[in-house]
């Protein structure tokens, strides 16, 4: 085991990793249940966190990549994911809920990076978040919403 | 991928050192892929702080860190405009916008994997590839060899060139059944083709034919012949043929 | 009102946001892990196994194998007892029967632990050929299952010596004599594959023993009730000490109708006195939970000159792989909610063989043979249509059912069992499909657009109808319970699955009750909590569920009217929008709730209701896609996909238009791109995300659902289900749009772009 430093959510935690041990686990061991492991091989989007203000899958990155860089999960975007999640209800998007937090994620992460929201740019960054239960539609609707942009 | 220690150098030379005394240790970019793997590794040697994430345009050639990751290729200024937009589109349906944010140019050469959709692009554009001890070296090269225990440091395009990839997927992101590249610059015509599903190869005879008689159908045909397509559980090796010729019609069309 | 409104689920805040939810959320941190070491061999016998070294890893609690666990057959099917699956499944067995079959259990402190341990675990088995091919098993050499072993609760047709797990065969008419008789024939064969159901969240099991000594799991489940009896009975522990409690679940779609891993986590707990967790990995979940029933289905169709269908005969072999849970209901399901659509025919027959073989279990998945049938049946139309020379949509006019009409097969087929007679009541298919037919501008597209040398548009269309749970046998039941401060608890067995089901029988509640659905709070799925209900399967919540609120709010306000009357000191009193009021005297829900609890005369005030249904009311829909396909690659892109649905009074319309564009991508996904290959060996080639070709937000062009009303009049204000239908018609429209684009019939799922190319190229 080594000992390393995550900072999550602008919080420091001093803790001990196995040394070929992810992000995900890392994070769903200190208390972050909000990051959920699902394909564990990165490609649905749903353990998606912010590193650096990137959004990455924590299924697919090693936790000792991340010292000295900082990590916000949906635990630390609290008002801003309540503001998202809004837009995602009134469209009832918000079914079994299990992709909702990685998808809110790479949405800040998408409002961050993008300047242009046509409904092509939005679909190809969020490609990679599958959702199961919703046919994606409604929740284009509510990002668009959310976007302003129609 | 069971990982009995993990270290991050800080220099390219201790790096270099670790790597050199530990024969069965793994180099790690992104790791995402390598991950997969099922085995186990004495040492993890992470090349995360040694400031190979670059893009740097120098006397008409663009020169990528190895650590540079797939989606700042994808929205990089040089990448988007020059070469026809080659090499951001050979990453776009790469998986998603959050693997691409930690898959990098480098781990994808080195790992010379069959499904990869950058391998076809780098080898159609003659791409050179700098590693820390063998120096310089041509990417067929490095395809050809089985050069172990060096890192990879960056590589190096010539921009005086245009390009055009194609790749075909069932849903947007997933490996594709079949890739292909070509590329012109002053001396003539680059093909080159992978997830066959063997790894990308150059199509040196049919690039040749191309080059000389401008002829795509005879090219096309060559194609065919010179390289190997095989069936698997996703794709017979028929359609893998007819989909690279129909792509090598296409994407000549689009370059000329 | 708070029917027909959208009002936003009520556990959506916390799930947006992260909040614990689910059980491995939930599991506490010292929970044991528990994992599965599986066969990698298809057919095997285990002659030895030796956990020794195994247990002697440092951490190790306890490892099950087929020597210290139960003996007993059971069924892992979630369905209400006598179950119509065969009890053909042990515990830990001393044979495995496919790639994936469970052959021993760790618990250990840890994941390094187990997994150490695993790997210590000898196995000396003896390999036996096994059979893939479902084709190829009735009567084959090898046989899934010792004839010997194995019960059924009542006759479902199960020949274990044959490789046959279930049969049923009805008639009404004689199909042959009618055939003889027809002007227009067409007979083919389609096949469908083994669909993942790709839940977001693997199947995951947690139990722990209460201060009371009791079992508690928390499991991922549909079916928590079932679980708990099943459990008890195969443990031969008295259902009393056991609770079973369903969280928030991360997708079900039928793939966690079924036992999966707690019957492990209950065994550790028992034995070991503390908590633990089994969490499936994605592989797991692919190769060694269940998969859709995959069928071949032959389907035979005579009309006469008029047009109008005279004999109609769909025979399906499925494939139940390694167990026979949900093998009788899937195939029968593929048969009754299909050929009553078509109920002007002279006759009819339905009959089929589901078959073992060493392959992973098929089981329950959204449209449960349905959507089988409905590729089956509704390509086979628009051959006959082209036959008979009339257009697509008009044959279907002519031929299909209506409001106050009734097929003989609502009254023979059930699901498992005999059915009920049931003349339909609410049906607005002519609707839906004059909807679905403008919008779709079929007039103008069909049969096609030639784009140019390479490119081809075209429309298709299917229409479909489901059921709305089991009639005498599903059963939902409803607590409401009146606090201080006028607001209510509703304590629901009803699972949600994530479909919102807590909002809408709130809905019906607060309807009811003509209060804020804000002051109505939902409790569900907790067996020692709430009420007793089946589950979230067969399109039953909605209907059943929420008929059982409906009556179980109804009874309140009479309850509340009794009290307020002595209350208001008057022998007569009114009661709305909150407020009950004699000639007088007036007070408020809340004032009255206050004085129940603090006032001179206190009673809680408790109603519940039960019900079952005694018809199963099916929902109707028709669906068009606009397809466009390019020639040299065989790519098919759906461009735009139109679906009109009658679903009785939609009571959220927000959640029940979600439910309709899910499900439609769903089975756009298994109709072009979800794959289930498998090696001669039985290997399972597509048990990752990388290859098994998950629908991503790119793949369908617009989707358009709407909804045409109709009042179903046994539902609960009007409603019939919605959570299935929308899953059957995508494989029959891409068929048929492929037909009208260039006559050719596609008859095997998944219809990739090579077989459109194989299929275009060597016409």
């Amino acid at each position: 085991m080594i000992p390393i430093i995550l900072n999550v959510n602008n919080v420091n935690y001093e803790i001990m990793v196995k040394p070929g041990e992810m992000l995900l686990d890392t994070l769903r061991k200190i208390g972050f249940t909000s990051v959920k492991k699902s394909c564990d091989t990165g490609s649905c989007g749903i353990c998606s966190v912010l590193v650096d203000g990137k959004v990455i899958p924590s299924c697919s990155y090693f936790t000792m990549k991340i010292q000295n860089k900082k990590v916000i999960t949906i635990d630390g975007v609290e008002e801003k994911a309540r503001e998202i999640g809004q837009f995602l209800l009134d469209e009832g998007v918000d079914q079994c809920g299990f992709c909702t937090p990685g998808l809110i994620m790479s949405i800040i992460a998408m409002e961050n990076e993008l300047t242009e929201f046509t409904e092509e740019n939005i679909k190809h960054y969020l490609v990679g978040n599958i959702c199961r239960c919703s046919g994606y539609e409604g929740q284009i609707r509510a990002i668009k919403n959310y976007l302003e942009v129609s | 991928m069971i990982i009995k220690d993990y270290i991050l150098p800080n220099s390219l030379s201790e790096a270099y050192e670790l790597l050199k005394n530990n024969k069965k240790a793994v180099i790690i970019a992104g790791g995402a892929y390598l991950r997969l793997q099922k085995r186990e590794v004495p040492l993890a040697i992470d090349i995360e702080n040694l400031g190979l994430n670059y893009i740097i345009e120098e006397n008409k050639l663009l020169k990528i860190g190895a650590m540079t990751k797939l989606r700042e290729i994808e929205t990089n200024e040089y990448a988007v405009n020059e070469l026809n937009g080659m090499l951001s589109n050979m990453v776009k349906q790469i998986g998603g916008v959050q693997l691409r944010n930690i898959v990098t140019i480098g781990g994808s050469v080195c790992g010379k994997y069959n499904f990869s959709d950058i391998l076809p692009s780098l080898i159609a554009l003659n791409v050179s590839l700098k590693f820390y001890k063998a120096g310089t070296m041509n990417i067929c090269e490095f395809m050809e060899s089985d050069l172990k225990s060096d890192i990879l440091m960056e590589i190096i395009i010539d921009l005086n060139q245009n390009g055009v990839v194609k790749y075909f997927k069932s849903t947007y992101k997933e490996y594709s059944l079949i890739n292909l590249a070509i590329a012109r610059n002053k001396d003539g015509f680059n093909i080159a083709v992978g997830a066959r599903p063997g790894r990308a190869k150059f199509a040196k005879l049919s690039s040749k034919i191309l080059t000389n008689e401008k002829d795509i159908d005879k090219a096309g045909e060559m194609l065919l012949d010179e390289l190997s397509f095989k069936t698997d559980f996703r794709a017979s090796d028929k359609y893998r043929k007819a989909l690279a010729k129909t792509f090598l019609l296409e994407a000549y069309k689009e370059l000329v | 009102m708070s029917v027909n409104k959208n009002i936003p689920k009520v556990d959506g805040i916390g799930l947006v946001t992260g909040k614990p939810a689910y059980t491995d959320d939930l599991a506490s941190k010292d929970s044991l892990i528990v994992k599965v070491l599986r066969s990698p061999y298809a057919y095997a016998k285990i002659r030895n196994i030796n956990t020794l070294a195994a247990s002697k890893v440092n951490g190790v609690e306890l490892i099950l194998t087929h020597k210290n666990v139960p003996d007993k057959v059971y069924t892992r099917a979630g369905q209400s007892a006598p179950e119509p699956s065969p009890y053909d499944k042990k515990i830990l067995d001393e044979y495995v029967r496919y790639i994936g079959d469970e052959v021993a259990v760790v618990a250990g402190i840890n994941e390094e632990v187990v997994d150490k341990a695993i790997k210590k675990i000898k196995v000396d088995y003896e390999i036996f050929k096994p059979v893939i091919d479902y084709e190829k098993a009735i009567g084959n050499n090898v046989k899934v299952h010792d004839p010997d072993c194995g019960t059924v609760r009542f006759d479902i047709g199960r020949d274990a010596s044959k490789n046959i797990a279930a049969s049923y065969h009805m008639e009404i008419g004689d199909v042959e004599k009618e055939f003889k008789k027809s002007d227009y024939y067409y007979e083919d064969v389609y096949y469908t594959q083994a669909q993942a159901h790709l839940a977001m969240e693997p199947h995951s099991a947690y139990a722990y023993l209460d201060l009371q000594d009791r079992l508690n799991i928390v499991t991922s489940t549909q079916t928590p009730f079932h679980v708990r009896r099943i459990i008890g009975q195969t443990l031969d522990m008295p259902l009393s000490k056991i609770r079973v409690f369903k969280p928030r679940i991360g997708g079900g779609y039928g793939g966690k109708q079924f036992i999966h891993g707690e019957f492990f986590v209950s065994l550790v707990t028992l034995r070991t006195k503390k908590p633990c967790k089994l969490i499936y990995s994605r592989k797991d979940v692919f190769s060694a939970s269940n998969t859709r029933h995959p069928m071949r289905i032959k389907l035979r169709i005579g009309a006469m000159e008029s047009g109008m269908i005279n004999s109609l005969e769909m025979k399906i072999l499925s494939n139940t792989g390694a167990y026979g849970e949900h093998s009788l209901t899937v195939l029968m399901v593929a048969g009754s909610k299909t050929l009553p659509l078509y109920n002007k025919v002279d006759a009819v027959k339905f009959s089929g063989d589901v078959v073992y073989t060493n392959t992973t279990p098929a089981g329950a998945y959204r449209g449960y043979g349905a959507i089988q049938g409905n590729f089956a049946l509704e390509s086979a139309i628009d051959e006959m249509a082209k036959l008979v020379k009339m257009d697509p949509i008009e044959f279907r006019r002519i031929n299909m059912i209506k409001e106050g009409e009734t097929s003989k097969i609502f009254e023979v087929m059930g699901e498992g069992t005999e059915g009920t007679a049931q003349i339909i009541k609410s049906c607005k298919l002519e609707e839906c499909i004059t909807e679905v037919k403008e919008k779709i501008n079929w007039d103008k597209l069909y049969p096609r657009t030639v784009i140019d040398e390479n490119t081809v548009r075209s429309v298709g269309l299917a229409i479909a109808m489901q059921g709305s749970g089991i009639p005498y046998i599903d059963m939902g039941s409803a607590i409401l319970k009146l606090n201080d401060d006028g607001f209510f608890n509703l304590l629901v067995g009803a699972t949600d699955l994530g479909t919102g089901s807590d909002t809408v029988l709130a809905q019906i509640a607060a309807e009811v009750l003509e209060i804020d659905t804000s002051k109505i709070i939902v409790y569900s799925s907790d067996t020692d909590l709430t009420p007793y209900d089946v589950g979230a399967y067969a399109s039953s919540t909605t209907y059943v569920s929420g008929n059982s609120v409906y009556l179980t709010a109804k009874k309140m306000v009479e309850i509340m009217k009794d009290r307020a009357k002595k209350l208001l000191e008057t022998e007569e009193v009114q009661y709305s929008n909150g407020v009950f009021k004699s000639k007088d005297k007036e007070i408020t829900l809340a004032d009255f709730s206050n004085e129940m609890y603090y006032g001179e005369d206190m009673q809680q005030l408790v109603a519940s209701e039960s019900y079952y249904g005694v018809k199963s009311p099916p929902p109707y829909m028709a669906c068009a896609c606009e397809v466009e396909i390019t020639k040299n690659t065989g790519k098919l892109k759906v461009l735009r996909c139109v679906a009109s649905i009658d679903c009785g009074v939609t009571l959220n319309p927000n959640l029940a238009k979600i439910q309709v564009e899910g499900a439609l991508v769903q089975g756009l996904g298994m109709t072009l791109f979800e794959h289930a290959d498998r090696s001669e060996k039985g290997t399972l080639y597509n048990n990752t995300f990388l290859t098994y070709g998950a629908p991503t937000k790119m793949e369908i062009g617009k989707l358009d659902v709407s909804f045409v009303e109709s009042y179903e009049p046994s539902g609960p204000f009007g409603a019939k289900s919605v959570g299935e239908i929308g899953i059957d018609t995508p494989p029959a429209v891409i068929s048929n749009a492929i037909k009208n684009a260039f006559g050719i019939r596609m008859k095997e799922l998944p219809i990739t772009p090579e077989k459109i190319w194989e299929a275009i190229n060597n016409k």
